[in-house]
């Protein structure tokens, strides 16, 4: 299992009711609409190229009817040669015409969704980091992965077809008219039952899909924890019960798909009955023009086959329309991650009753926690002076982490003010003009795709590759040079995988790298016991040396190196001092002291 | 979605792997195929599927011949009786097109879903055999190489109908034509299958061009969602600038590839409709002079036309019929191959009798070497301490620790010797009874999504052995204490929470030899004191503990170091040495 672990106090169901905001109909519509007018020229490029193709389409049946009518008068075979090459110019010009629409159409959307997404992802950078871990980071993933993948899907392959049996349809309506405005009529008769086929059908697909999804994530997940933790399961003799957790959730999910299909061939039945009511109008229509002659055969006939024509492009419109809301859906999750952030950042650090400016870090009153109302650390004063080295010691659930995403600017207190040396830099990550005053090491490792190189450079883009090979000496990380390409090996998902200890000594390379003047460490060094914790508490030294560092100490050994010790309990400060002080004191550091030394010299 | 773990109905299955339902595994690419469409009787739902799927094509196929029957035998002559009879017929036709297609549609979408599980189920009981070990790959990217593998293979049921379908409107077209004019059919047949041929020489390589793009496409997505996974690391170490400029050149990269794929695309698509179009120009113009000349009436000139639009589709299914099924029969070789690796945990020599269930025991059965006796590497012997209430502590690399574990969780093949329980070779009690010996509780044991009592796999839950892992102070903090669900792979529960629920769950397991591995790693100093005095305190079954933790070895009766330089064969705690 990868070591990366939400440290929350509280624990909490997972749950994306609060997650983040979505737009809402008209605000996504608004966006799109701001888009594409940034590309006026292209759009109207897209719509003359897509209804000219469209109505040069709709020039074939209407030549075939011209045809009928030539052969019909038993004409000379010479003059069927002005419908034929009317007919070739009409396919091949109508061909050309879609394409080019479908291009300006792809470069239309796949910019927008290209400047969304950008923006999504820097947004999402520039909020607070309590507001995502508030929503899930998994909200915001889906957002930036399954989101645009809905709305790229969209626009790569439904929105072209769509658009173009839109225009088709309503082109060969206009083109029926033309021949006899009674051919439209009848044409339009199957319309209502298409707008109750339809409506029916989306009032149960939306509910139904969603389950559908939900179903099969779940078996998704059944399936990973299984595969994932066969080495448990085999210890524990509970393969087969896993197996049949996991056929139960399949089945489950199997019965969902065919309730889909059963709506929706019930929905495809009734667009028959539309299909079956409009023919035999359009034929019954045509045998009463032909009779009283206002129209010939051939007119009738190609009124036929106009109609016939229809039944694809219909068909795209109403099977397409589910993924069209999909991405719909997805499209306003996107521009709700953008609108939503702007207005939670409001900080009550840059308030301006700031008292004289010392150096170091400042906490003055602080308030934290997770959830509203309730916090873990109430009413929180400390002063870390440039330089030195603080320890923070305590049981679980006792503010440890709190305290340190404070101090490192991850978790913004509701109340309060944290200064370096007289500056607000609480929101420093989200303004960039500020700049970077601490880096915070936690024991969420994650190894980004790429090569080692890359993964460094994340801390520090400008370092040149002697630089980073001088930091990872610095650090002890000589394994890098064992690696089969050193600091060009590939890395993460699709890479070389890397274990935790050393995704973890990656990081404290990263901190070095940084030129943050504060470094915070939470668990760094607990990944794993014994020796590989002691080269990694080595590398963390060398990470903090000369700058201002606060460490989460699971072992005490940590502590008794730092300059000060703060023993917290129930979210305050109970005892702070020296590792000599604090043993002179007789209070609790003394007494896990005592106990860790004994087992120590034990050992 | 509810989702406990409760035990199977079927005793007899103990351990994963038996293949359900008892079946033989399918091991070659033909018969998972087969399996996946036509086993377990899903081959008569298929048929009728495919029968019904057939007579929608026809009915397809003869929609513009009921047109042009319309127009020959009623508009033209004007006969009124003929248009009832005409519309009559073709309700009839579409009567039988929908219901042919709801139904074939429904019986085939089962047929394939069934199919998909059954392969699923078979391959994830593959996995989970304890007697199979997989052979080096992890488990989680076997499961990623093979979960799409099992759609894939399970699809076949959907080509077969299709092709069933094509053939069937490609022979009622074919007829309606030759009825027609058998010159005119003969010639629309073999000029669509020569301009299908055409086509697809000239569109296959644009084509190809698209499916690269739709890789590069999907390349940059990744980069992506990677950075964003990694998004609280890079907020932490504040290289949000950095990370932001990353995600621009992806995305920038996924924007190039989505647009030369859709330019590609677009190519494809006009280049083929231009094709079809200039095709059925030049039918429509042969059929016209026939119709001109009165070799053909007007109605059958519609009905050519129709039938010349209508016979591209089927005729495009049937010729990548050869390419559909060689792609399937790969992606079924993937999954048979998997299927028919051997058991190579399965090591008891064939014809012994079952060992005895339980320890044997060493009290009464003089003679035997006691104690646990592994040899993690090469020329090494350590024995451990097995007598009740005895514990005793393993220092060693992680390198060397993780071996051990693989070691006493027979997680390779093993040669004789490595591993012995009271003289008894592990070779010789298999995989199975191993582990119902000894369990090991490895540091990063998986936790599932689950309630906590579900995760402590047991049936009787005591409060002792909660107290002692210490987690009933975490179960303390829970909103519904046992009965909590915390979430994929335990994510709601901090680092040392779900330690602690390792810990618990090892506990309250029966096997007669408990092994530890850095139990407390993650858990904060007075906790692992705590836990440490209780462990002590406890004694009962042999307790062997993989740690570095000094608290931890404090209650160890002896230490055996594994990094420890080997002068001769035999190490061991001076408790444990005796023969």
């Amino acid at each position: 299992m990868p070591p990366s672990q939400r440290t929350l106090a509280d624990t909490r169901e997972v749950d994306s009711a609060a997650g983040l905001p979505i737009a809402g109909t008209r605000a996504t519509w608004n966006h799109t609409l701001r888009v594409f007018a940034r590309r006026k020229g292209l759009m109207a490029l897209m719509v003359v190229t897509l209804l000219a193709g469209s109505a040069t389409g709709l020039l074939v049946p209407a030549v075939l009817g011209w045809m009928v009518d030539i052969a019909g008068r038993g004409e000379l075979s010479g003059a069927l040669v002005p419908a034929a090459a009317v007919l070739l110019t009409a396919a091949i010009a109508s061909a050309a015409l879609d394409s080019w629409g479908s291009i300006a159409m792809a470069e239309l959307g796949q910019h927008g969704l290209a400047e969304l997404r950008e923006d999504v992802f820097a947004t999402a950078l520039a909020q607070p980091s309590e507001d995502l871990e508030r929503a899930g980071s998994g909200d915001l993933i889906s957002r930036v992965s399954d989101d645009v993948e809905a709305v790229n899907e969209a626009i790569g392959s439904v929105l072209p077809s769509f658009i173009t049996a839109l225009f088709t349809i309503s082109l060969t309506i206009v083109g029926l008219g033309a021949i006899d405005p009674r051919f439209a009529i009848a044409a339009l008769l199957g319309i209502p039952i298409h707008v109750f086929a339809l409506r029916s059908f989306l009032r149960a697909s939306g509910p139904l899909y969603r389950r559908v999804r939900i179903a099969e994530s779940q078996r998704g997940q059944f399936l990973l924890e299984a595969t994932a933790g066969v080495n448990t399961l085999r210890a524990l003799g509970h393969g087969s019960r896993h197996l049949a957790r996991i056929a139960h959730s399949s089945l489950e999910a199997i019965a969902l798909v065919m309730q889909t299909v059963v709506i929706r061939t019930r929905f495809q039945g009734r667009l028959n009955v539309a299909e079956l009511v409009g023919l035999c109008s359009i034929l019954a229509v045509g045998y009463w023009l032909v009779g009283d002659g206002s129209v010939s055969i051939g007119a009738a006939t190609a009124a036929a086959l106009f109609f016939h024509r229809l039944f694809g492009p219909i068909g795209v419109i109403l099977m397409n329309v589910d993924d069209l809301q999909l991405a719909g859906a997805g499209l306003s999750r996107l521009v709700g991650a953008l609108h939503g952030a702007s207005g939670a950042a409001v900080s009550p650090l840059l308030s301006d009753d700031v008292g004289s400016p010392r150096d170091g870090v400042v906490l003055t009153g602080i308030d934290a926690g997770y959830l509203p109302g309730k916090n873990i650390l109430s009413g929180l004063d400390l002063h870390i002076r440039e330089g030195e080295h603080l320890a923070l010691v305590g049981a679980s659930g006792a503010g440890k982490t709190t305290l340190a995403r404070v101090i490192a600017g991850s978790l913004e207190p509701t109340a309060g003010s944290v200064l370096w040396n007289g500056v607000h830099y609480g929101s420093a990550e989200g303004t960039p003009g500020l700049g970077r005053s601490a880096v915070l090491i936690s024991q969420d490792i994650h190894v980004f795709s790429g090569t080692i190189a890359e993964n460094l450079r994340l801390a520090a883009p400008a370092a040149s590759d002697a630089e980073l090979l001088a930091a990872l000496a610095t650090t002890g990380a000589d394994w890098v040079d064992a690696l089969p390409q050193g600091l060009a090996t590939a890395v993460g998902g699709g890479g070389l995988a890397i274990t935790g200890d050393r995704a973890q000594h990656l990081a404290l390379v990263r901190a070095l790298l940084s030129d943050a003047p504060v470094v915070v460490l939470d668990e760094a060094t607990a990944e794993d016991g014994s020796r590989s914790s002691q080269l990694l508490e080595e590398a963390a030294l060398r990470a903090v040396r000369g700058r201002t560092a606060i460490s989460v100490a699971h072992r005490l050994s940590q502590a008794a190196q730092a300059d000060r010790v703060l023993v917290m309990e129930d979210g305050r400060v109970i005892d702070a001092g020296t590792h000599e002080e604090l043993l002179s004191r007789d209070g609790l550091y003394a007494r896990l002291w005592l106990a860790w030394s004994a087992n120590r010299s034990l050992s | 979605m509810v989702s406990t773990l409760s035990a199977p109905t079927d005793p007899g299955r103990e351990v994963g792997g038996t293949v359900p339902g008892g079946h033989a595994f399918p091991t070659t690419p033909g018969q998972t195929l087969i399996h996946g469409s036509f086993g377990e009787g899903r081959g008569q739902r298929l048929a009728v599927a495919a029968g019904c799927r057939m007579l929608h094509q026809v009915t397809e196929a003869l929609v513009p011949v009921a047109i042009g029957v319309t127009v020959d035998q009623a508009i033209a002559p004007g006969n009124p009786g003929a248009l009832l009879w005409c519309l009559a017929g073709i309700t009839l036709l579409f009567m039988v097109l929908t219901f042919s297609w709801r139904i074939g549609t429904r019986l085939n979408t089962s047929v394939f879903s069934h199919g998909e599980h059954s392969l699923r189920q078979l391959l994830v009981g593959k996995v989970l055999d304890p007697l199979h070990s997989g052979a080096g790959r992890g488990p989680g990217r076997l499961l990623s190489i093979s979960t799409s593998d099992t759609r894939h293979t399970a699809g076949l049921s959907w080509v077969v109908t299709e092709q069933l379908s094509a053939f069937a409107a490609l022979l009622t077209a074919a007829v309606a034509l030759v009825l027609i004019s058998w010159q005119l059919g003969a010639t629309v047949l073999l000029a669509t299958a020569a301009f299908m041929l055409l086509m697809h020489l000239v569109t296959t390589p644009l084509e190809r061009r698209a499916v690269q793009q739709q890789a590069a496409a999907a390349e940059s997505a990744h980069v992506a969602s990677d950075l964003v996974t990694g998004l609280r690391v890079l907020k932490g170490i504040g290289a949000v600038d950095g990370a932001a400029r990353r995600y621009r050149a992806a995305s920038r990269s996924s924007l190039e590839a989505a647009l030369s794929m859709a330019r590609a695309k677009a190519l494809f698509t006009g280049v083929s409709l231009a094709l079809s179009g200039t095709f059925l120009a030049a039918i429509a113009c042969l059929a016209s002079t026939m119709a001109a000349n009165g070799t053909i009436t007007v109605g059958q000139l519609v009905t050519v036309v129709g039938l010349a639009q209508f016979i591209k589709d089927p005729m495009t299914a049937l010729a990548f019929l050869g390419a559909e099924i060689r792609e399937k029969r790969a992606v079924a070789g993937r999954l048979s191959g998997l299927f028919a690796e051997e058991n190579d945990l399965d090591q008891r020599v064939p014809g012994t009798p079952a060992p005895h269930l339980g320890m044997p025991d060493v009290d009464r059965t003089p003679g035997v070497a006691r104690g646990l006796s592994v040899a993690p590497f090469a020329g090494s012997r350590f024995v451990m301490n097995l007598d009740v209430g005895s514990i005793t502590g393993v220092t060693a690399s992680p390198a060397n620790a993780r071996r051990l574990i693989e070691l006493l969780t027979y997680q390779r093949p093993l040669t004789r010797g490595e591993l012995s329980l009271h003289g008894r070779d592990a070779t010789d009690l298999g995989p199975e009874e191993v582990a119902r010996m000894v369990f090991v509780s490895d540091h990063d044991g998986a936790v599932f999504s689950a309630s906590v009592r579900d995760n402590l796999a047991t049936d009787t839950v005591d409060t002792a052995l909660l107290a002692a892992s210490g987690l009933d102070e975490v179960l303390r903090r829970l909103p519904a204490g046992l009965d909590s669900r915390i979430g994929e792979h335990g994510r709601t529960l901090s680092g040392g929470q779900r330690q602690r629920l390792l810990l618990g769950r090892a506990l309250h397991q029966p096997q007669p030899v408990l092994v530890l591995h850095e139990p407390t790693s993650a858990v904060d100093s007075v906790t692992e004191a705590r836990i440490a005095e209780s462990l002590g305190r406890l004694r009962g079954r042999p307790l062997i503990l993989i740690t570095g933790s000094p608290a931890l070895l404090g209650i160890c009766d002896s230490v055996v170091d594994l990094d420890a330089p080997q002068p001769g064969n035999v190490h061991g705690s001076e408790a444990s040495n005796a023969p």
